[in-house]
């Protein structure tokens, strides 16, 4: 992990708007905003001032606080506009 | 999984997911396993912030619901509507522990099991009577008595519940040839001492018996109740005899021979006085003789 931290920095990522992806499995979004569309095949959150778009299979939403979320299901693709 | 307890108490709405996620998130709310089910919008939130839940989503249009409660608080609301039925069960188990601390019988098993009465007398002096608890009996001192016990080979002492099982084995030959029979004298005289492994003295040293006289009853009696077991034990008895033994002349060598046919096998003779009578072709070596009896019952 200290070995990404310092790829980030070098990168000039800002660590507090991550998505961590599993494909099929889960993905976990940092600093969401709002929810804005739900459903078990779609997920649209609005996160870091741009619209995250998650798309999959059976999803539902497995935590949600302080702007953490965690999508379980059979998450698939994950598009940033 | 089916088995887990479910750790969230799931609520469900009539709502938008973005909406209600929305104000959850602006009352700080924690929610788990969000999902949509036609109409409603269905999540998790822990027991604490039920009553937060319900109060952001006051209003009748959002039509909330419990729909399913969590494990803890399900077992809690079962608990409360069977309070009874587990108070009762609570007062089963202690009343079962308590009652298993206690002896409320003792049972004697094994080849041994005719030597009940007096291993049952054994262990109630160790402690262990009926009623007294179960670490009361000093176990290694009662098995040290009850096989000290003729012909006990085995003893083993455990717990059953409320039970105190005493395994006794004894010889195998012993086991099939006891004598039920009480002990009895098969000589008159006056006992001089007398021991009863098992079963209850009927006469005590010093007492005069006749031939037939019961020594050692084959029973035991505890408070006032009598219970059969066998008899087990040793006599001695002292008894005289007046014996003549006609000698040709009144010599150190008759009255030897006199004292030579005195002796009758298996009794001790204690005690020995003579007189000489003459008579026309001899003498006459008439003695008293005291003879020490030993006389036993189911003891090899």
């Amino acid at each position: 992990m200290k070995l990404i931290g310092q790829i980030l920095n070098e990168l000039g990522a800002d660590g507090l708007n991550g998505i961590v992806l599993y494909p099929g499995a889960c993905c976990y979004v940092k600093s969401v905003k709002s929810v804005s569309d739900f459903s078990p095949k779609k997920i649209v959150l609005r996160a870091g001032g741009k619209s995250v778009s998650i798309e999959g299979e059976n999803m539902q939403i497995g935590e949600y606080f302080e702007g953490d979320i965690l999508i379980k299901g059979g998450v698939m693709a994950v598009r940033i506009e | 999984m089916g088995g887990k307890l479910n750790r969230y108490c799931e609520i469900r709405i009539t709502s938008t997911a973005e909406s209600a996620l929305k104000r959850l998130k602006k009352a700080q709310i924690p929610v788990y396993n969000c999902k949509k089910q036609g109409a409603y919008f269905i999540f998790g939130v822990k027991d604490k912030d039920i009553k937060k839940a319900f109060a952001i989503f006051a209003k009748p249009c959002y039509n909330i619901a419990v729909q399913r409660q969590s494990g803890l608080k399900s077992l809690l609301s079962l608990a409360a509507m069977r309070a009874g039925l587990i108070l009762g069960a609570l007062i089963f188990a202690a009343a079962a522990y308590v009652s298993n601390l206690y002896i409320l019988k003792i049972e004697v098993t094994g080849s041994g099991s005719y030597l009940e009465s007096e291993v049952v007398r054994i262990v109630a002096d160790e402690g262990a009577g009926r009623g007294s608890l179960f670490t009361a009996l000093n176990t290694p001192v009662a098995t040290g008595k009850i096989l000290s016990l003729p012909q006990v080979v085995f003893c083993d002492i455990s717990k059953k519940g409320s039970v105190l099982v005493v395994d006794v084995q004894v010889e195998n030959s012993h086991s099939q040839s006891v004598d039920r029979k009480p002990l009895t004298a098969d000589v008159s005289g006056k006992v001089v001492s007398l021991t009863a492994i098992c079963g209850t003295a009927a006469v005590s040293a010093g007492d005069s018996v006749s031939k037939g006289d019961v020594l050692i009853y084959a029973y035991t009696q505890t408070d006032g109740e009598t219970e059969d077991c066998i008899a087990v034990g040793y006599a001695e008895i002292e008894y005289g005899r007046t014996v003549e033994y006609f000698a040709p002349d009144d010599s150190e060598s008759s009255l030897k021979e006199a004292y030579a046919s005195l002796l009758i096998e298996g009794d001790e003779i204690t005690r020995v006085s003579h007189k000489t009578v003459t008579e026309e072709s001899g003498v006459r070596i008439v003695m008293d003789v005291g003879y020490l009896h030993r006389i036993s019952i189911n003891l090899t």
